[in-house]
């Protein structure tokens, strides 16, 4: 027991390395145990200051939804935090008038100079809490500032500086601002979407519609999604081009499934006949939207397509062809040689009857 | 080999063992600590007005059910009300011989529906497809025999949404955790799977199939279990979440691509850890064809399950957990030590098949040859010392640190006695209770070696627990 591969193994050198190493353990175990308890004791301080904060300002805040309240109790700087969470809580909670109200409260407590100081922190949190108070108050000269961090490669904060824009000065932030939100292809396309459905402007339509002029391959993926989204009308002309010379099949599909544009019909002619399924199934989609009872033969034709969701989306529109009925549906059932054809008529059929 | 000569070699080589495997959760609780925070930090703009904009990826949720009468309708009454915009919820009723099918015919009122055929996985036979007359998003399928797995792939084949969501029957989602669970596909569409954190719902108060209190369990064996998810789920997953090696998601509660899911060929019916075997299989097969993916987890949306308060249904978990984590090892071995692997294939793989595989074998082996060399002389009190204070202390340490975790994060336990508590269990679970699930799992790989047929055994669920307790 003396040595191990040529090393002189002194068991009174083990023990003190044992014992050390039993003493550390203890001691980094109990320094943990009061590091949980400290973080406790901090959170449980925070939650009993918050709890007094709320006793004071909760029902002055709350006074907001009917009018600007005469008097405001004085804003102690520990608390700035806290009524900085409140305000944007309730600020989210409310609309119309007792925004205004809010934004009347947080101005003459002077919320905005604390909200400016905080975008210049370390700390994303904090950053991110001053750039939505900044949105919410649409404070003007927070502009160059929330600008550059709009542009900063931070998603998160980026993101949230744009709809902060967007509040302040929405004209200004859709002009400016929207070349930078179509490059922004890292930006997640349904929090754009809800920036771009809160400006909710025709504007927005016609500008996303011209940015598809130019766009890449991404930015055009993102850009009809949010047109989609919107439900933009002003955009037919611009989707029949890109049906037409687009070689994306994707991006094809995308242009096809919110499709209602009757002038496109020769297009989705064109497009149903598709190598890939999911350009065949969203043609299906914009034939039942657009599509006359002339067309159901073209429908009738994919009911037994090898791809489930085309059969499936074709029976579909075969229901919402102007003047089908169910009886024409059960005959085009009866004719049809197929057992798939068959079975997806009867699907539909049912959902119908259940709907 | 003389006696003394076994014992110089076993005291070393047990001693290297647990400090490479103490070394190894070192470095996962690191990574976890950093990526707690900063993922804390980042998901602060959950702060902005949740509306939703109809670009949200729709959810199918899926609920395998074999005699659950007691709980199915508490449970999908609880899914009807998560926040998420789009979501359907499809039970799937695998053979049950009690009334689990009668019951959720009458309370949502089912009809039979002609649902047209799309079987993309192969399954047992469907008998039939109900949908809800009351709830537009319900759906029933109404199937022969074939178990869990089984279940999920006839699930999968109907499920009308890209993505899809398992979940067990008898757990308990938190109102917000589809929102929650998503983000990582939005964030990355190459996200292939995430998933979340389950936690021990014994002795929590539940209203309305949600639990709207976290409390501790009475039970000390519940109680280690919560202190030992707490360690797998807070610095297991996280740790390896960033290098995008984990490999598992628990079955209890998951998001999955659905077509990801169908490239890899569906869950597998013949193993026994088919959520752990679906994830190593994901990772093996879009390394094999160099796609783009990732697998992830979410800690903050929470799944509450119900864990076992009695030893012999603990067993029963413990040796299918391990006898899982074997097939799923030994079934994808071809990815460890790959070319390709990358961080699965060179270290989460060989970590789980020498750490968490052979591991108990090891580790309880080790205890005893130092325990008896020792008694024997044959080891030195300053190495078996030096051995139990690796072996002991520094798994406590670990287990403490987890509960750290949770404080710095989510303080789902609003009681501070709570806090003391978890921290004094996660300290006692190393002795004894971790001891006794090694020797199970020792259990689960012997049944391996012999090829003894893997059963699932009787899962007492009565959920006593909870009764009195649910909230008026």
């Amino acid at each position: 027991m003396e040595s191990f591969l040529g090393y002189n193994l002194d068991s009174e050198l083990m023990l003190r390395i044992g014992v050390n190493l039993m003493l550390t353990v203890v001691v980094l175990t109990i320094a943990v145990f009061f590091f949980v308890i400290i973080l406790r004791i901090l959170l449980l301080y925070h939650n009993y200051r918050k709890e007094q904060f709320i006793a004071l300002w909760r029902p002055t805040l709350t006074e907001c939804i009917i009018g600007i309240p005469e008097k405001l109790p004085t804003l102690n700087q520990k608390y700035i935090h806290d009524f900085i969470g409140e305000w944007n809580s309730l600020y989210g909670i409310l609309g119309g008038i007792s925004h205004e109200n809010l934004i009347s409260v947080a101005i003459k407590l002077k919320i905005h100079v604390a909200a400016m100081m905080m975008l210049i922190s370390n700390h994303p949190k904090i950053q991110l809490t001053g750039i939505i108070t900044l949105g919410n108050m649409r404070v003007k000269q927070a502009w160059p500032m929330l600008e550059s961090i709009s542009k900063s490669e931070q998603v998160f904060l980026s993101i949230a500086a744009y709809r902060a824009l967007v509040l302040i000065d929405r004209e200004k932030a859709l002009v400016d601002l929207l070349p930078q939100l179509i490059k922004r292809t890292d930006w997640p396309a349904s929090m754009v979407a809800k920036i771009l459905k809160d400006i909710d402007n025709i504007k927005v339509c016609e500008l996303l519609a011209e940015a598809c002029e130019n766009a890449t391959q991404d930015q055009l993926e993102n850009l009809i999604q949010y047109i989609n989204t919107l439900k933009c009308t002003c955009t037919t002309e611009v989707f029949r081009k890109i049906l037409s010379k687009e070689k994306d099949d994707h991006i094809k599909s995308l242009c096809l499934k919110e499709l209602n544009d009757p002038l496109a019909i020769d297009l989705v002619y064109k497009h149903i006949a598709s190598q890939r399924w999911h350009v065949r199934m969203h043609a299906a989609v914009a034939l039942g939207n657009i599509g006359s009872k002339k067309d159901a033969y073209i429908l009738i034709n994919l009911l037994d397509d090898e791809h489930w969701w085309v059969r499936y989306r074709a029976a579909q529109s075969l229901i919402r062809i102007p003047f089908m009925s169910i009886d024409d549906l059960l005959e085009i059932k009866d004719k049809h040689k197929k057992n798939e054809a068959k079975s997806i008529i009867d699907q539909v059929i049912a959902e119908k009857d259940f709907a | 080999m003389t006696i003394s000569k076994f014992f110089l070699f076993s005291q070393w080589f047990f001693t290297i063992y647990f400090i490479a495997l103490h070394m190894c959760y070192l470095a996962l609780n690191a990574i976890a600590i950093v990526n707690i925070r900063k993922y804390m930090e980042q998901h602060s703009v959950n702060n902005l007005p949740n509306i939703y904009t109809g670009l949200e990826t729709p959810i199918s949720l899926l609920v395998p059910a074999f005699n659950e009468e007691l709980s199915i309708i508490d449970s999908v009454q609880a899914l009807l009300q998560l926040n998420y915009p789009d979501y359907e919820i499809i039970v799937i009723n695998d053979g049950s011989t009690d009334n689990t099918l009668q019951v959720l015919i009458d309370h949502f009122d089912l009809k039979v529906f002609p649902e047209a055929e799309y079987s993309r996985l192969k399954t047992k036979q469907i008998k039939r497809i109900y949908v809800s007359k009351k709830y537009s998003n319900i759906r029933v399928i109404d199937k022969l025999n074939g178990g869990k797995a089984d279940s999920l792939n006839a699930g999968i084949n109907i499920a009308r949404s890209p993505l899809f969501c398992a979940v067990d029957a008898d757990s308990i989602l938190q109102t917000n955790s589809l929102d929650r669970i998503v983000q990582p596909f939005i964030e990355d569409p190459t996200t292939i799977a995430a998933g979340g954190t389950v936690r021990i719902a014994n002795g929590c108060e539940i209203n309305k199939g949600f639990v709207t209190k976290a409390n501790l369990p009475h039970n000390p064996l519940a109680l280690m279990q919560v202190a030992e998810y707490l360690r797998a789920f807070l610095f297991g997953r996280l740790g390896w979440s960033p290098m995008n090696a984990i490999l598992i998601i628990s079955g209890a509660f998951g998001l999955f691509r659905k077509e990801a899911v169908i490239h890899v060929g569906g869950y597998k019916t013949d193993t026994i850890g088919e959520d752990m075997e679906l994830i190593v299989r994901m990772h093996r097969i879009f390394k094999r064809d160099k796609k783009p993916y990732r697998i992830t987890f979410v800690p903050d949306p929470i799944c509450w399950t119900e864990a076992p308060e009695d030893l012999k249904t603990l067993k029963n978990q413990r040796i299918r957990w391990q006898r899982g984590l074997s097939e799923s090892l030994m079934s994808n071995l071809g990815l460890m030590f790959n070319r390709n692997g990358g961080v699965v294939g060179w270290a989460a793989m060989p970590y789980m098949l020498f750490f968490e595989l052979l591991g108990p074998l090891i580790e309880l082996f080790g205890i005893i040859t130092v325990a008896l060399g020792f008694y024997f002389d044959y080891i030195s009190p300053g190495i078996a010392l030096l051995f139990f204070t690796i072996a002991f202390g520094f798994g406590m340490l670990l287990s403490v640190v987890a509960v750290l975790l949770e404080e710095m994060s989510f303080h789902i336990y609003s009681n501070p006695m709570y806090v003391v508590k978890l921290f004094f269990a996660s300290i006692i679970e190393n002795f004894g209770y971790r001891q006794l699930n090694s020797y199970w799992r020792m259990i689960a790989m012997y049944q391996v070696i012999t090829k003894k047929k893997a059963k699932w055994g009787n899962m007492t669920r009565n959920a006593s627990w909870q009764k009195g307790k649910e909230s008026k």
